[in-house]
């Protein structure tokens, strides 16, 4: 790599990953109250959406962090968790968990 | 504020958030080691950069150059934006300093708990969400200072950790289910991760897909 075009050190680089990151926490945050009409439509449907692709990704993906049939086990018994529970976060935690472990127990 | 039971709440809703991030604080500290960063400029970036996804690609990227580094934090970090949007609408009319320190610790988790907090009724979002961050952000601190510390003494898929967060993005999903076109929403977002699974790069894969899916969502019913 051409020492011309990467001289900023380690910290500066960190510097700049924090202000991209920071940057794109505040920028709607800095104003209050909220949007309006299709925006407010977006916004309201964007946590669930994101969530869940967060989930996907992390569980169902071919390339996800989890091992895929340990991954579907906590995924396919957290869900079953959210809809037994009605939405309880400790009861998606304490099921999907053991869902996940029983599966690796299991599998190996 | 440290008194109100709102902060109480938060930091008993928050410390499995500070049990399982400080395992990936360890977890990270440890691969910045063997990745040839310096202690200080590890912790420094647990203490700047607040994301686990944008500092672990990071160490994947190490020797790549600057601009990979940060064409990836920014699709990261993309997701944020609608984030910070839902959360003025939540903490409402907060003086403008308030909303600058929340914004510092606005992580997947923390919006996480924060909203379903907001659904329960909680009384000061401000005073619950300020506790949360407090509890992720020194489990993510303390976690990177151990594991530059110990070194590569330490496994945190031994334990199953990694499965914690896709199990924790699940219950906060659930939570925020109310009808059929929440499951719609819901069936679009898992679709549209693995189409971007298949056709974009890592980083911008969970942004666009939540996109797709809540733009998709805006033209269904409300109820």
């Amino acid at each position: 790599m051409p020492e011309w075009c990467c001289p900023v050190s380690d910290m500066l680089l960190v510097v700049a990953m924090g202000a991209i990151t920071y940057g794109s926490r505040v920028v709607l945050l800095a104003r209050s109250g909220r949007m309006e009409g299709r925006v407010d439509s977006f916004l309201e449907r964007f946590p669930l959406a994101l969530f869940v692709a967060l989930a996907t990704a992390t569980l169902l993906v071919p390339d996800a962090d989890v091992e895929p049939a340990l991954g579907y086990a906590a995924f396919v018994g957290a869900v079953a968790a959210g809809i037994v529970t009605r939405g309880s976060l400790p009861g998606v935690l304490i099921l999907g968990g053991a869902a996940y472990w029983v599966a690796r127990l299991v599998i190996g | 504020m440290f008194r109100e039971p709102s902060f109480r709440r938060g930091l008993r809703d928050g410390f499995t958030i500070f049990l399982a991030v400080g395992a990936f604080g360890v977890a990270f500290g440890m691969l910045a080691i063997e990745a040839g960063i310096a202690w200080w400029v590890a912790v420094l970036a647990s203490a700047l950069v607040v994301s686990g996804a944008a500092q672990f690609a990071w160490l994947g990227l190490v020797g790549a150059g600057v601009v990979p580094v940060l064409v990836t934090t920014t699709g990261l970090a993309l997701r944020h934006v609608p984030m910070s949007a839902r959360m003025a609408a939540l903490v409402g009319r907060a003086p403008l300093r308030t909303r600058l320190a929340l914004a510092w610790v606005l992580t997947d988790e923390t919006f996480g708990l924060t909203l379903s907090a907001a659904r329960r009724g909680e009384e000061d979002l401000v005073a619950y969400k300020a506790a949360v961050d407090l509890q992720l952000y020194s489990g993510w601190l303390a976690g990177t200072a151990i594991g530059v510390a110990i070194g590569s003494r330490f496994d945190p898929t031994a334990w199953g950790a990694e499965a914690f967060f896709g199990i924790l993005f699940v219950g906060l999903a659930a939570g925020l289910v109310r009808n059929r076109w929440d499951v719609a929403v819901a069936g679009l977002a898992v679709g549209a991760t693995f189409g971007a699974a298949a056709l974009l790069p890592e980083a911008w894969q969970i942004a666009a897909a939540a996109a797709v899916a809540a733009g998709a969502g805006m033209v269904l019913p409300g109820e």
